[in-house]
């Protein structure tokens, strides 16, 4: 889910920049560089690595930590920064509201925030899946029960793997094979049904 | 604060690097001045160069 | 520091940085999300947080997920607090779902 967290790094000058207004230079050059980049929990915070890591999505605040340093065989100037930022933190057995974006042979991927996860057919509900791939849908054999593209579902994820250099090519694995999980209509259908039920006691 | 003659040249060489690599000349030099590491070398005897040294404390 | 944001709070801070500035693709990806899924105001889904916080069984971040998620049915609620390993039993799920109903 999102975040706010305080981070520092190292932002590199380079030297043709250093003339020009240095906090200005520093605050796009560190946009730059922190924005969708990926960071990570201390070791001791977050015990399993594959949640450990988090992507920045948007840089709120910046502060400059103490002063620049050039560093031999290099004339840029490396500024320590510290940061405040909202963040995106997938993590295993989350639970997830998210889109359907496309419907492949092998699966639908969800888009639950500024990445995709990957549904796979056989995580999508408890039936034996026809794939309408022409029409970009899934079809449960028995339950009728349909799939397609735009529409909105919670889902689990059971799979994690962030890609450092490329958050968006990440790895989210999700399903919908549990209790209360699915599509919107067909949870809000199963709590219609059970309120009549009740009424009919 | 006075400087060795270690920290001197590696202020004018810092300096002179980043003038090769761009940076932009603080001061007004004179034009038969070409070689960074004159340029360097001029901006650091008239004090124009914006770099401190920083000692490792004893 | 960690502070967890509502779908809702995110939409907010992405919308107004829109009007700042191009977004980049991982941002506009956001906010578009946030946009689809943010269903209550940011006013409603903070107040929604603060009285779910209320009850002893519900930390922040869960009371934020179930903001985001606005469980109707108890399966849900369950499904929400399944990686804590602890089953909530019946009352507490239909305390929560309470609290939901008075806010869609």
């Amino acid at each position: 889910m999102y975040l706010i967290v305080e981070q520092e790094d190292v932002i590199r000058i380079p030297p043709p920049l250093l003339g020009e207004d240095i906090d200005q230079v520093l605050e796009d050059l560190a946009r730059e560089k922190i924005e969708g980049n990926v960071y990570s929990f201390p070791r001791e915070e977050v015990k399993d690595p594959a949640e450990r890591k988090y992507i920045i999505v948007l840089l709120l605040s910046l502060e400059k930590v103490g002063e620049g340093v050039i560093v031999p065989g290099d004339g840029a100037v490396y500024q320590k920064v510290r940061f405040k930022a909202l963040a995106f933190h997938p993590e295993l057995q989350e639970v997830i509201v998210g889109d359907v974006v496309d419907a492949l042979k092998f699966g639908a991927f969800i888009r639950f925030g500024p990445i995709d996860g990957l549904l796979h057919i056989s995580q999508i509900m408890d039936d034996v899946i026809d794939v309408d791939v022409e029409n970009k849908r899934f079809i449960g054999k028995e339950s009728k029960k349909v799939l397609r593209v735009k529409d909105k579902v919670v889902a689990r994820i059971v799979a994690l793997s962030i890609n450092d250099a490329n958050p968006r090519q990440s790895k989210v694995g999700l399903t919908m094979r549990q209790p209360g999980l699915g599509k919107f209509e067909w949870i809000e259908e199963l709590a219609k049904g059970e309120k009549k039920e009740e009424g009919g006691k | 604060m006075e400087y060795t003659r270690f920290e001197i040249a590696r202020i004018i060489g810092a300096r002179a690097l980043q003038i090769s690599m761009g940076a932009p000349i603080l001061i007004h030099v004179p034009e038969d001045l070409i070689d960074p590491l004159d340029i360097a070398m001029y901006e650091f005897k008239k004090g124009a160069i914006p770099i401190t040294v920083k000692r490792k404390a004893q | 520091m960690r502070k967890y944001l509502t779908l809702a709070e995110v939409k907010e801070i992405l919308r107004e940085e829109n009007e700042k500035r191009e977004l980049n693709p991982l941002q506009k990806s956001s906010l578009m999300h946030a946009e689809e899924f943010a269903r209550l105001k940011k006013e409603d889904a903070e107040k929604l947080v603060e009285e779910l916080m209320q009850l002893d069984f519900v930390d922040e971040k869960h009371a934020v997920k179930i903001a985001d998620v606005l469980p109707i049915h108890p399966d849900q609620v369950r499904a929400l607090y399944y990686k804590e390993k602890i089953v909530l039993p019946p009352e507490d799920i239909k305390k929560i779902l309470d609290i939901v109903a008075k806010y869609i």
